[in-house]
Parts: C-alpha cells; structure tokens; sequence
C-alpha cells in the first residue's frame, strides 16, 4: 500500500500586487532590477478581512469540494502555517489552527490534529508526516492545510529597507494563499507517493528568520539570501545525486520538477547544476510570475496551477523539491492519478 | 514490539532562552541514552512559547545546530542526517509527537526520535503574566521488534462546541515595536475544571475501550496546569489500586508541554518503575483537546 494525493485545494485572494508598484513604492530602490532577477510580475494580497486561518479555511473547503471524502471521513488535520495569523494580525500559539479548523470543516471529535512549522517546507513536511501515519496504519485519511498571510513582510519592508542590499528585500518576493490537499492509502500502482526524503542543514538554520519587526509594528524576515543561495547551490547537486542514487530513480522517471519559488534565476542556476548530472532534463515548474513566493504553499499553488493549464495529469511523475529555512532540503516523488481540484476533475 | 522510551532529561538551569534550554535537555537525553548523537535522525520540537516570538526558522533546527546533530551531512555520509520540525498543540503535543515518532519508527523512516520541549516568556525574561514554568525537557524514542515493552494505541478527543478555555497569541500590530517581548494570555474562570473532567473522561474511556485493569495502572502521569490537579483526575478517572497520580506541580508550577516528559524522567530516574509496569500518560489542554496512552516499562 502507498499514499496518494487524493484532492487538492488552492485558494489565492483576487488583489494583484505587481512587483512594478511595489518598487513604486519604495524610498530606498534596489540597485538590482526585482522583477527581472525574482520573475515575479505579481502576487497576491489578502484584503483587510482575511488572515492566515481564513485562507487555510477557505482552501480546504474547496479540497474537500473537489474530494469523495467528507470532513467526517477525515482522521486526521495538520496545519502548516508559518504566519498563523488569526483574528486579523495576532500570531496564535494556542489552541492549534488545526482545532479550529477541525470544528469548523466539520471533523469528528476522535480526528487528530495538530499544528506543524518548517518554514516554507511545512506543507511537505506534513506529507512526510501523514504518509509515515497513513502508512503505519494509525490512520487512513488526512489532510493536510496552510495558509499563509505572509505580505505583512512586505509591508515592513517598504518601511524599513534603507540600503540598495537589504536583507528584507527576499519579503518583497512573496505573496499570500491557502492550499490543502487529501492524503489516503491506495493500492494502485499507478499513482502514489513512491519517494519521500528529507533533511535539515542546521548549519544554516541563522541564514533566515521571521519574527516581530522592532522598528515599527508588524512582522519582518531578515533573510541572507547570498548566503542562502551560496551554500545550498554548492550542495544541492550531490544531495540530488545521491537522493537519486539512493531510491533507483532515472532522470527518466520525472516528468516535471517541482521546485520551493523563490526566484527564477535562483532555481534555473540550480537546476542547471544538477541537470549536469543527468541525460534528460525534466520540466522544471515556475508561476512566480504570477504568484510569486507563496511560502509553505508554493509547492500546491504550482501544482494546481499546472493541472489547470493541463499540463501535469493523470500519470505525470512529478519531484517536489523542499527548500527552506532551516536549511530544510527535501524530495518527494509523486505520480500523479485522478486527482481533484476545484475548478475541474482531471481525467 | 513498540515505540520505546529510551533515554529522558530535564532541564531547569537559570537560562530563560527556550533554545538553550531544550539543547540543555537534549544533550542530557542523549548522554543518559549512551547514543552516538549522529544516530538522532529525527528531531521534534514540541514547546510553543520561543524566544523573541520566533516564526521562522522552526525552533528545531536552531536546536539541532547547537546539538551538532548532522549539522552539514554534505562532504560526508549523505546517509547519516537528521531532519527537524516543530510539532504545535499545546500540553498536548507530547502525544501527538510520540504519534509522530511511532509512525516514523514503524515505516523505517527514523532510527531515534528525539522530543523535545521549552516554554519561555518571548522576552527570554521572568514575566509575571507567564503562566508556565521556565522548563526544557527531552525524551529520546525507539523502535523494538521484540517483546512488549513501548507505547500502546493513543486515544485524542477535542471538545465540540464552546469556548476553548485558554489561549495565547502575539498581537503584532498592537504591540508596536515590542512584538518580540509581549504575549496575551486568556483563560476562562472554569478552565481548569473543565480540563480536570475532560482528562478524567478520556483515561475512563481508554480504560474502557482498550480493556485496562485500572489496579494495574502503577503511575498516572499527566499535564500540570494546577495544584491537585493530576489527583482530582486520577481518582475522578477512578483509579483507586495501588498505583499513583504523579503530582509535581508544588515543585514545578506548570510545566506545559514538557509535563509529561519530566512526569515520566521523575518516575525513570527515581526508579520508581520496574520492567513491564504500566504508565497511563494523559494530557489535557491546546483549547479543549485530551489525549490519553499506556505505557509499558
């Protein structure tokens, strides 16, 4: 028996934000062109009503739309939010999103849940969670939310970046959302989970932080991307070598490659290192210019936006590619079956 | 077979850092388990309240560096690594984490799981509207084929409807610049009532449900949010053999999320337990959740 995605929800506000405005508004510019770097055109902002846990809301219900399961089929709930914002800007501790979540969607009380963090790799971290519970047998069906209320960075950024190299400028790449998918046990072959691999960099672990801004009110990321990008290109060939190496997978076993979003150069000189290795060269998913950096979503928004331009369906073999704060590096290789998303069924 | 305990530690050292405090236990954990630290494959950081109000990274990794867990595997064994998350669920996120471990251990995923938990004001100061103890805690779990020693079945209930009793958040805008040093707290009058029945219900009902002899049940070890509180559940739960509720919070106060890991390290390290006595663990609190598990030694 193996896991498989089955229902996907993505929600992403109405309000475009271009990167072009958001420089607009800057006093201190970058001395580097944002969009032509980043590949990020827009992104998305919540409106005044929306916050973390209305967003994940929202985004599971529509999963739940598209799904053959209820909410009371449901075993389990993990919410992966990094901002966990509820009632407007207050960051929750306690009680868990996944406890309001669970009443709200209408789960049984015997349902599990509990919150995750690991930055913008907590969503795939809940499938190596969920898949390992499902797996064992101590469930059958979860799912697993995030939403994500994360363009208040961005707006302390606008606030506080005084220098042409900031360490904030990485906040003016992201944008808001929720996504949440079906996780369930199948015995067909032809889709499923076949590969789930991670790691923590801890070396690393300083390299990013989000956190209360202490110049004005709000939340800032201080983020050394050089760093960043420094260190995890130096080592990101070999880990995917031998992640490869490891599990008898084949260039040719992938069809579309699923990368964290940051920026478009950052992940095409990555990935041009690692496809050094290899004899063909997988599709490599990007609609940063659209979304941008969604955080602990980006993986879901892009694959759902790939299945609605019909591009992955039923039978694509997709490796989703975990890279965030911590320094987080992790594969999950799925092939992908009759998943549903809200806007239609893939057949 | 089952998920075993195989090494705890507590911390309560004059740090208010909630990540000196959990390497602090962590360290501890690990020597007393006499493992190779490059053996942790698997880190999960259960304490919620962090120093300066820390969203991201996850506390685990910054934890895991000081650790010198598998800090950079690349140049080395790309075999031997860890990987570290944090788990959030308040008191009750020890078992959801255990849940986690056996999950990990069972499918092969992970060898030794290391828990961990700290709870300090975000000022990484004494703060009087803290309600909880300045604490860091660690158990370190594996996996044995053989035998019936480890965890059995855990049950998880939350309440329905109403109020959840207790919660706690970082108003980020009304807080102004001090985001990184404040908190609010809000707890119903009946809160602790209300956990004291709740936990009571869920040990009857695991009692009932996994057919345990009450007379058997040597320690129960639970959360810590009063004085009493562990007793009122004990009898309420109606365990009234020769076995024990561990109380600890006159020399504690509450201990969250490291409760039920430093009620388990106190009965360990006390040798207070003998080879194949039966630990209930129940945990009550996270708005309202109860979750409830055997333990055999």
């Amino acid at each position: 028996m193996q896991t498989r995605f089955e229902s996907l929800g993505v929600y992403l506000p109405d309000q475009t934000v271009s990167t072009q405005d958001l420089v607009a508004r800057m006093a201190t510019k970058p001395v580097f062109n944002l969009e032509e770097l980043t590949g990020i055109r827009y992104r998305r902002w919540r409106d005044e009503s929306e916050d973390s846990y209305s967003l994940a809301l929202t985004a599971a219900r529509k999963c739940l739309t598209s799904s053959r399961y209820s909410a009371e089929d449901l075993d389990i709930i993990i919410c992966s939010s990094i901002t966990r914002f509820k009632d407007g800007m207050s960051f929750y501790l306690e009680p868990a999103l996944s406890k309001g979540l669970k009443g709200e969607l209408g789960l049984r009380p015997d349902a599990l849940n509990f919150d995750i963090t690991n930055a913008c790799a907590g969503m795939l971290t809940g499938l190596f969670i969920l898949n390992n519970m499902i797996k064992s047998g101590q469930v059958k069906t979860g799912m697993v939310v995030s939403g994500e209320c994360i363009t208040p960075i961005s707006e302390t950024a606008l606030k506080e970046i005084r220098e042409p190299v900031d360490k904030q400028f990485a906040s003016l790449t992201v944008g808001d959302s929720g996504a949440a998918y079906i996780l369930d046990g199948t015995m067909d072959d032809a889709e499923g989970i076949d590969m789930i691999d991670f790691m923590t960099m801890s070396e690393f672990a300083e390299l990013c932080f989000g956190m209360p801004s202490t110049e004005n009110s709000g939340v800032a990321m201080y983020t050394d991307a050089m760093a960043i990008h420094k260190e995890t290109i130096k080592r990101l060939p070999d880990i995917m070598v031998h992640m490869m190496k490891k599990h008898g997978i084949s260039p040719r076993d992938i069809d579309f490659i699923i990368p964290h979003q940051t920026s478009s150069r950052a992940i095409h000189t990555a990935m041009d290192l690692c496809s050094h290795h290899f004899e063909v060269s997988p599709e490599i998913c990007i609609s940063l210019d659209k979304f941008g950096n969604t955080s602990s979503t980006s993986h879901f928004v892009v694959l759902h936006d790939y299945i609605k331009q019909g591009k992955i369906k039923k039978g694509s073999n997709v490796l989703f590619i975990a890279l965030a704060s911590g320094i987080v590096v992790g594969f999950v290789l799925a092939r992908i079956g009759e998943i549903g998303i809200h806007e239609k069924l893939i057949q | 077979m089952g998920t075993i305990i195989t090494g705890s530690a507590v911390c309560t050292d004059m740090t208010d850092s909630s990540i000196e405090l959990s390497v602090a236990a962590g360290e501890r954990c690990i020597k007393n388990a006499g493992i190779d630290p490059r053996t942790v494959d698997l880190l999960i950081n259960i304490g919620v309240y962090r120093d300066d109000n820390i969203m991201e990274p996850a506390i685990a990794p910054l934890v895991q560096k000081r650790l010198g867990l598998n800090n950079d595997p690349c140049g080395g064994d790309l075999n031997v690594r860890t990987f570290s998350f944090d788990l959030l669920n308040g008191a009750c996120g020890f078992l959801n984490a255990v849940q986690v471990a056996d999950a990990s251990l069972r499918c092969g995923m992970a060898a030794n799981v290391l828990i961990l938990s700290s709870d300090v004001h975000p000022s990484k100061s004494v703060n009087e509207t803290f309600p909880f103890k300045h604490i860091g805690a660690a158990v370190l779990l594996s996996y044995d084929p053989n035998g019936d020693r480890g965890f059995r079945d855990i049950i998880y209930r939350t309440a329905a409807n109403g109020s959840g009793g207790f919660s706690a958040y970082a108003d980020t805008i009304k807080y102004g610049t001090a985001g990184r040093s404040s908190l609010t707290f809000v707890t119903d009058e009946d809160y602790l009532e209300r956990l004291g029945d709740m936990a009571a219900d869920t040990v009857r009902e695991y009692i009932y449900s996994k057919r345990i002899d009450p007379s058997g049940v040597k320690f129960l070890v639970t959360t810590q949010q009063g004085k009493g509180l562990a007793e009122k559940i004990y009898r309420a739960a109606g365990l009234n053999g020769s076995g024990r509720a561990i109380d600890l919070h006159d020399e504690f106060g509450d201990t969250h999320t490291s409760s039920l890991s430093l009620g388990f390290h106190t009965i360990a390290s006390g040798g207070l337990v003998q080879e194949r006595d039966q630990v209930l663990f129940v945990a009550a609190g996270s708005g309202l959740t109860s979750a409830c598990a055997a333990y055999v030694i």
